[in-house]
């Protein structure tokens, strides 16, 4: 597969799995992680993306007493896994100005966050599943979320997303 | 040849923390000059992923379950929060 080609598919992943709404480069609405639950819920539900916000928002907080979400670098990648999920997708939330993020675990100031909403059965969706198993991966990556940040707008971040993944293109559309 | 120790790291959905934590532990071992083989898996795969892995590192609370599985559980969230990755390479390396 030439890798323009690829890029461009992958730049259509990256869309259809983070569509506009759901990229959110300067978030100034929310200041707690419950507020963000409750916003990114809502979003996904008015977006046609879950069936009911309220099971969503109960999925994230499940999963956060589970386990932290929260990593190193002011990054949070909370994810809720439920049947009212309609289509995976993944909400990017970036902030100038960091928050506290709160968990049973740790604490700590955060400004970029990833959340994923996963459907129960990923393995019904393989190639978005291969998409976030490479976007987290490449979360140690510092280019890789610093890119991500000063990403201007939803089509830049498509383009940062699509052309660092495309390394590993073949695991993504062919495994 | 010493044998490469196959190392399994598990989260709920095996898209998201188990992948970060993966990655972040390769290189830590890539930084003792050590290799092992590591998959990220999710928690429904975990029980036949287990019968061909040799150490389970686990980002949510399962290592209790070791027994049940029969190969060691080491806690992962150092991963994750970056505080602790030398001990946990330790644990890693005595187990090799």
């Amino acid at each position: 597969m030439a890798l323009s080609q690829t890029t461009t598919q992958l730049e259509t992943l990256a869309a259809r799995i983070t569509p506009p709404a759901l990229f959110m480069p300067n978030m100034t609405n929310v200041t707690t992680k419950v507020n963000l639950f409750q916003f990114v819920s809502n979003l996904l539900y008015t977006n046609g993306l879950l069936i009911k916000s309220s099971a969503f928002m109960n999925a994230l907080v499940e999963r956060e007493e589970m386990g932290p979400t929260l990593l190193q670098d002011g990054m949070a990648i909370p994810h809720g896994q439920d049947a009212c999920v309609l289509q995976p997708s993944l909400c990017v939330c970036l902030f100038e100005t960091a928050f506290l993020y709160e968990t049973p675990f740790s604490n700590a100031l955060v400004n970029k966050v990833f959340l994923f909403s996963l459907p129960p059965t990923m393995e019904y969706h393989p190639v978005e599943a291969n998409y976030f198993k490479a976007f987290s991966t490449n979360l140690v990556n510092k280019s890789f979320t610093q890119g991500i940040h000063t990403s201007m707008d939803h089509r830049e971040f498509c383009r940062h997303t699509s052309q660092t993944l495309s390394g590993g293109v073949n695991q993504i559309f062919l495994s | 040849m010493a044998k490469t120790l196959r190392i399994i790291v598990a989260c709920g959905s095996g898209v998201a923390t188990s992948n970060v934590a993966a990655e972040k532990l390769k290189g830590a071992l890539s930084d003792r000059g050590l290799y092992a083989e590591v998959r990220a898996v999710d928690m429904k795969s975990l029980e036949s992923e287990a019968r061909v892995a040799d150490v389970l590192v686990s980002i949510t609370p399962y290592a209790t379950r070791d027994q049940e599985l029969k190969i060691p559980a080491l806690n992962g969230i150092p991963l994750l929060t970056g505080v602790g990755i030398s001990a946990l390479i330790d644990q890693i390396v005595a187990l090799s």
